[in-house]
């Protein structure tokens, strides 16, 4: 297969300097009392920050309106400042409003002002008003390599792999991510099984148009033959007159999302952009069985069954994104039916190590996000799913947003079911994903890599200032931001499926399947790999990994099957046993840490148990001695040996409850005769 | 006497020690007839909101059973059975042998059927005659099927 050479950067969305330090250095000694008020109201650095913009937080009063109009209010700065301007960060929406106002969201403003003044200067001068609660610079987004990216070609053996595939498109024998039989042309040590498990997951369901999967990155090639018929459509604004908001929702001319860089329509094709939305796009919901291209998680049958995109732009070019359009993202996202939040981006690993320093450092993004998750856009969910990479460090933590407790957050494996050289791993991690790798085996392939959808004809420059473009639709990525897609379009699976059974769950039920339906890592976390190391092939030692991916693997087909409920484990009355709970606490329930059993009074009545009740070596012991079935409570971490905590990074608490029916006899194989 | 006499008299002595011999074993049994769909409607110490299970039995020795015990989908398993002095006894299609052995006992016009474990301790289980619904079938996860990866959850 012929290698193209995109030297230009596949993003891993990176938020830059989020270190804590001084807010800034201080000239002179002495504080006036703009200067000590911002010590006190700013919750981070002005380090690489957007210049002529600042966040600020009003008190409650003033932002309500029982106070005089916050335009009066500052408008002495304002005119000070000279050109500038101040807005709330999330526009006025009637149909909103209230559920604004009860997050307390109406009370973020932006403040714009001239880029050649100082603005610590500026924060200064807001933060000697006492209806201003806090400041926040507003940071810069910046993007980090994680190597080159491929236009795709098929090959002969392309066409001829295709006759087995679920659906009709051509390159669907190429995802191995999907479906990975271990064929040596993707890696020398390609793995069989090392994939998602789609393939019987999609006789089950392959999406559905009422769920919305929000992709927040670049913007989504709404045109792409293998995706158009798969992107959300806001029908008011579609139907409306242009250049007005027709649904009220804040936003103009928002038929397929928003930029909320540029504050307009979708684009992805300016310089700077190399198409990371409209990939990872692809790999949600592709349009499946239309003949074409390739397929998506929950792209549907081609009956415009698939589940539907929504482009949430925070990437435009060479303007990165930052706090306030990230923000206003999430809340976007939240406000106009999303259920799932796709997030390809974070902080670098190690910025920030502690939930208390993200909620103390990022307040803007955070009361977004808390926003999203607590908005009921499924009739099967009561609220909002965050999923976002772990970051390409290859450091020993999650990157944030991702390793914030409530979040999911999402590591990369290669085709061989090992770690990628690249991904983050360890506290935060919740679960692993297919992310590719262009050296799984000690060869350079791009075929190791994610396919997926992205804008033909792209032109790109790479840091050399070469150029090259996409000859093709199609192209391989390698990331956690690939990886990340293939969560967000199982959990999309799982909706859809769940909505087809009439099934409803909390966002913590749900959350807790999703990461118990995986496949087992830590057995395979022992010697090495042959893959980059630094910058040339090398061997990679797996032990650091061990217990650090997150629960294992993610898996359609089990997704699923918890989805339609788990049957009840059966014990044998008068022994104490080790009971195999993994359909439960999936693949990886052997190395799970373990919180605790709760077993009520009842259950231990009704099954006569006698001794304790715990998990052993993953397994659950038990010692019925009553025929009977019961309930009980298991709790664990999902990543990692601690949960997260407000000072420690740490996994995610998860539970489950597990159905048990004690009889005097029980077959090897669970039938019940 | 002549032997000849001896042999008219031996051979109605030895017809009737024969036929005697004969009468001395009791007429083959025939098995209970099991054959049919059943349903289970109670089974000691369960709730039946927790447990389903329906029984198919052929005649030539063959059985199906579909079972749903808490959520999910119904299992379905399948395989031979021997049934002797009312004793049912049987191997699952992978091997597996029954966890039991079972006392048969028909009643009610032989549309109960009743199963009591031999080995354990003694729990009865009851079934009624009546055809299994066509969707417990349909929608069934063969745990012998390609599709069971994730091995029958039990």
């Amino acid at each position: 297969m012929k290698l193209r050479k995109f030297l230009y950067p596949l993003l891993i969305l990176l938020f830059a300097g989020c270190k804590e330090g001084p807010l800034h250095d201080g000239e002179n000694s002495g504080m006036d009392s703009g200067n000590m008020a911002l010590q006190s109201k700013a919750v981070n650095t002005p380090d690489n920050s957007i210049r002529g913009s600042l966040i600020v937080y009003l008190d409650g009063e003033i932002a309500d309106g029982s106070a005089p109009a916050v335009d009066s209010v500052f408008s002495d700065i304002l005119l000070e400042l000279g050109e500038a301007g101040m807005k709330r960060v999330f526009p006025y929406s009637p149909k909103d409003e209230e559920r604004t106002r009860k997050f307390g969201l109406h009370r973020w403003y932006q403040v714009n002002f001239s880029e050649n003044l100082d603005v610590v200067s500026v924060a200064e001068k807001f933060a000697s008003f006492a209806n201003v609660s806090r400041i926040q610079y507003n940071k810069i987004l910046v993007t980090e390599n994680v190597g080159p990216v491929f236009s795709y070609h098929p090959s002969s053996r392309t066409s001829a792999a295709s006759g087995t595939a679920s659906f009709n498109d051509p390159y669907l024998s190429d995802q191995w991510h999907y479906n990975n039989i271990g064929d040596k042309f993707v890696a020398p040590t390609a793995r069989a099984g090392a994939d998602i498990n789609l393939k019987d997951a999609w006789k089950l369901s392959s999406g559905d148009p009422s769920v919305i999967v929000a992709v927040v990155d670049q913007g989504v090639m709404n045109t792409h033959p293998d995706l158009k018929d798969n992107i959300w459509i806001n029908e008011a604004e579609m139907n409306g007159n242009s250049g007005s908001d027709d649904d009220g929702n804040g936003y103009k001319d928002d038929i397929y999302g928003y930029n909320f860089v540029s504050d307009g329509p979708v684009t992805w094709d300016k310089p700077g952009d190399n198409g990371h939305g409209t990939h990872v796009a692809g790999t949600v919901a592709a349009v499946n069985n239309n003949g074409t291209g390739v397929c998506g998680v929950a792209g549907g049958t081609g009956n415009g069954d698939g589940v539907r995109i929504m482009s949430c732009q925070i990437f435009d070019g060479e303007e990165g994104g930052n706090s306030v359009t990230s923000a206003k993202a999430f809340k976007y996202a939240a406000d106009n039916g999303a259920s799932i939040l796709q997030c390809s981006f974070g902080y670098k690993a190690g910025a920030i190590q502690s939930d208390n320093l993200y909620k103390g450092t990022f307040p803007l993004e955070l009361d977004a996000l808390n926003y999203f998750i607590s908005k009921k856009n499924s009739p099967v969910l009561d609220g909002g799913l965050v999923i976002f990479a772990a970051g390409n460090d290859g450091t020993g933590m999650s990157g944030y947003p991702g390793g914030y407790s409530d979040i999911i957050s999402v590591t990369a494996i290669a085709s061989d079911n090992l770690p990628t050289y690249y991904t983050n791993y360890g506290p935060g991690c919740n679960i692993a994903a297919p992310g590719g790798e262009y050296y799984t085996g000690g060869v350079v392939t791009e075929a190791g890599a994610v396919l997926s959808t992205v804008p033909e004809g792209l032109v790109m420059t790479d840091d050399q200032g070469n150029t090259s473009s996409y000859d093709s639709p199609y192209a391989y990525m390698q990331g956690t931001s690939m990886a990340c897609p293939h969560v967000s379009g199982v959990a999309a699976l799982g909706l859809s499926y769940a909505g087809k059974l009439g099934k409803t769950f909390t966002l913590e039920e749900f959350k807790s399947m999703l990461l118990t339906s995986v496949n087992r890592l830590d057995d395979l976390m022992t010697g090495t790999k042959q893959t980059l190391v630094g910058n040339s092939l090398g061997t990679m030692s797996l032990a650091p990994y061990k217990g650090n991916m997150g629960t294992g693997s993610i898996d359609a087909w089990r997704f699923l099957m918890q989805i339609e409920g788990t049957p009840c484990v059966m014990a044998k009355i008068g022994e104490r046993q080790r009971l195999d709970i993994s359909s439960y606490m999936g693949g990886g329930a052997a190395d799970l840490t373990y919180l605790s059993v709760e077993v009520s009074g009842e259950a231990a009545e009704t099954l006569g148990l006698q001794d304790e009740t715990d998990m052993k070596y993953g397994k659950l012991s038990i010692h019925p001695t009553k025929p009977g079935s019961a309930k009980i409570v298991v709790r664990a971490i999902a990543g990692g040996t601690q949960t997260g905590s407000g000072d420690v990074m740490g996994g995610m608490e998860i539970s489950k409850e597990i159905s048990i029916i004690a009889r005097d006899m029980i077959s090897s194989n669970g039938g019940w005769l | 006497m002549k032997i000849k006499n001896i042999f008219k008299l031996l051979i109605p002595a030895v017809s009737c020690l024969l036929l005697l011999s004969a009468c001395n074993k009791s007429p083959k049994k025939a098995d209970t007839d099991i054959s049919g769909e059943w349903t289970m409607v109670s089974s000691d110490g369960m709730d039946m909101d927790e447990v389903s299970v329906y029984l198919s039995f052929t005649q030539t020795k063959e059985f199906d059973l579909y079972q749903k015990l808490g959520e999910g989908r119904y299992r379905h398993y399948s395989g031979t059975y021997n049934l002797t002095d009312n004793i049912l006894s049987g191997t699952y299609k992978d091997g597996s042998k029954f966890a039991d052995s079972y006392l048969i006992t028909l009643e009610a016009d032989k549309t109960v059927l009743i199963m009591k474990s031999q080995n354990g301790a003694g729990l009865e289980s009851r079934y009624e005659k009546s055809t299994i619904p066509s969707e417990v079938k349909s929608e069934s996860l063969d745990v012998k099927s390609s599709i069971s990866d994730n091995k029958p959850l039990l």
